[in-house]
């Protein structure tokens, strides 16, 4: 009896509480809310009160994720992007400033300081030399540091993006601004972008996977593979990176696939009706959702098992089964690729070299961290390019933003270990594969590797060339939202010609 | 409130949201009477406070109904599903199951 009354108590006040929906169902059906409804909902659902009463659904908003035409020829078809974040030195990497060893130790010059905020260094620093060797690499010539022995074999395959810069200075925002096109919450990722315009290949995975190593998720959260305003059937689906890369993916004891398919069935013509009755983009979002569980089911057992790989591939690219790392995520992402994926994010924690710790420092932990990613990286060029998908996948390398030729002095003191502080001035990506001019380097920076000289690279540029080579217009590729169209560059944002083949 | 395909599998699968949808039949079940039609609505009344709409009734009826007739044919599935029930009992656990992954009831008003 007393649970009785607890129920009927609950529903007075469930009726006490009006919902949001029944809130928007109201506007719409009894204010004449058709000037409202394109506010509320921010996109073409929600036609309520069209001549023939119910809403207009198209075939994209039942296949959300139906693959769709690039409005131009793009070069590539999938993204792999490797996110290494924390942002790795540059100066050790890539950006090779053998003037900067001259000046190792001595006061960092007023001129670089003046009017400059860092995130810890006070004061006046030290400058802080190289403390990786350099050589060139490939027909091309280009400058890798022997952090990356194996990464230089394949030089030739790659164009730098040497003069990058950002304005945040904080990893939060910056991973942010890096993977959504700015550094305040609330807009879509990159990756769900490029879902939201070209669907996906295997309607039995997500058309936007994420994993990620290093011990730690990115500081940004899961924001930064969100889908913002964009219908949530496009977020990042992040897959676990050690044990089941998927949850639950087993049926129930004694239900049939045939029974399960009936309960998804009765699930989504209920949340159908709901939809009909409410507009709520979010309801068809969960019903492509639950159609999607139900696939994936079947696929991602297989597609996210790498103990069948030949045992060639796994010396290529240095996995080890059941392990958390950015090897093992590499091969998976050649394998989700392979198999129709449209996006995969990699996220690879620890590259914030502050020089606080032995794991922090740029000499030491730096070149350990650079092991783990040197060897997998290279191999995933090489695995893609042996398939002969290297031509329409592009392979994006970069962290949020630098490090800073000086040596960090956290509150004006010596630290224990060498580090460098974040830098926005100046820092280095990679792109590789589909439609990106292989041997390239664009972008020069000063003799300190403070800043950029030449062919600066923001991030909105990079966005726009990204999108450029799967086949968008940046300028035009947008979403009504709030009563304006939305662009993932906003207003910003120049095409690096440069480095397109 | 989240909504992934991962959230679904969750809520769809996870041992710990089944055992909720048998205990909540068994409840529900033994309260009705054994009628199926009486113990549908009282799960959804149980599980979203307010009255089952008429064509969510004729869904998971059908949905009932498909489950206890793979159930009837199979009693070895029904065992492993929900060792110690009836086909029907076993029927309403899956709607319930159902019912506990709709939209409305995941979506916090």
């Amino acid at each position: 009896m007393s649970l009785d009354k607890l129920l009927n108590e609950l529903v007075s006040q469930k009726l006490q509480t009006q919902t949001r929906r029944h809130f928007l169902l109201d506007c719409v059906s009894k204010m004449g809310g058709l000037a409202l409804a394109p506010l509320l909902f921010g996109c073409e659902l929600g036609k309520n009160g069209t001549a023939n009463g119910g809403l207009n659904l198209s075939d994209r908003d039942l296949n959300p994720l139906s693959p769709q035409p690039a409005p131009f020829l793009g070069k590539a078809k999938s993204i792999i992007y490797l996110h290494m974040a924390g942002a790795p030195s540059q100066l050790e990497l890539f950006d090779f400033k053998p003037e900067l060893a001259k000046y190792h130790d001595q006061d960092c010059p007023a001129s670089l300081l003046e009017g400059r905020k860092f995130a810890f260094i006070r004061g006046v620093p030290k400058m802080l030399g190289p403390q990786a060797k350099f050589s060139q690499h490939g027909e091309s010539g280009a400058w890798i540091s022997d952090y990356l022995p194996h990464f230089s074999k394949v030089a030739d395959e790659v164009a730098f993006l040497k003069a990058m810069h950002t304005d945040q200075f904080n990893h939060g925002p910056a991973q942010l601004f890096m993977q959504t096109g700015s550094p305040r919450l609330g807009r879509p990722s990159l990756g769900s972008w490029v879902t939201y315009g070209l669907g996906t290949e295997n309607q039995n995975l997500p058309g936007f996977v994420v994993l990620t190593s290093g011990g730690k998720t990115p500081d940004a959260g899961k924001s930064i593979w969100g889908s913002g305003f964009l219908p949530s059937v496009y977020q990042g689906v992040q897959c676990r990176s050690k044990g089941d890369p998927v949850l639950y993916l087993e049926d129930p004891h004694g239900m049939s696939r045939e029974l399960k398919k009936h309960v998804v069935s009765a699930i989504n013509q209920s949340n159908q009706e709901d939809f009909q009755n409410f507009g709520d983009p979010e309801i068809l979002a969960r019903i492509n959702q639950y159609e999607m569980a139900y696939r994936m089911q079947i696929e991602v057992p297989e597609v996210m098992n790498i103990n069948d790989e030949p045992a060639h591939i796994h010396e290529l690219y240095g996995t080890q089964p059941g392990e958390e790392s950015f090897a093992n995520n590499c091969l998976l992402a050649r394998k989700l690729v392979e198999k129709g994926v449209r996006v995969v994010q990699l996220y690879d924690w620890g590259w914030d070299t502050h020089g606080t710790d032995h794991d922090g420092s740029i000499d030491m932990g730096l070149r350990n961290k650079c092991r783990s990613i040197d060897r997998p990286m290279t191999a995933l060029l090489l695995d893609l390019k042996q398939r002969g998908l290297l031509e329409e996948t592009l392979v994006v390398w970069g962290g949020e933003f630098g490090r800073t030729p000086m040596q960090e002095n956290r509150e004006g003191k010596k630290m224990g270990f060498m580090g460098r502080d974040h830098h926005v001035d100046a820092f280095t990506m990679w792109m590789a594969g589909g439609g990106v001019k292989k041997g390239t380097s664009y972008g020069i920076t000063d003799d300190f590797g403070f800043a950029g000289l030449e062919e600066r690279t923001s991030v909105h540029d990079l966005h726009a060339t990204i999108l450029h080579l799967m086949g968008f217009n940046h300028e035009q590729f947008t979403y009504q939202f709030q009563g304006r169209p939305f662009r993932l560059t906003d207003v910003h944002g120049e095409l690096i010609t440069k480095i397109m083949a | 409130m989240t909504n992934t395909p991962l959230q679904a599998l969750v809520t769809l699968n996870d041992p710990v949201y089944l055992d909720a949808a048998k205990a909540l039949s068994q409840k529900v079940w033994a309260k009705s009477g054994k009628n199926p039609d009486v113990a549908i609505q009282e799960l959804y009344r149980q599980l979203l406070l307010m009255p089952i709409s008429e064509a969510k009734k004729k869904s998971m009826i059908e949905l009932f109904a498909t489950a206890k007739t793979e159930f009837d044919r199979d009693p070895k599935a029904r065992d492993e599903f929900f060792p110690g029930s009836d086909a029907s009992l076993a029927a309403l656990a899956v709607t319930a199951n159902a019912m506990m992954n709709l939209d409305e009831y995941l979506t916090k008003p």
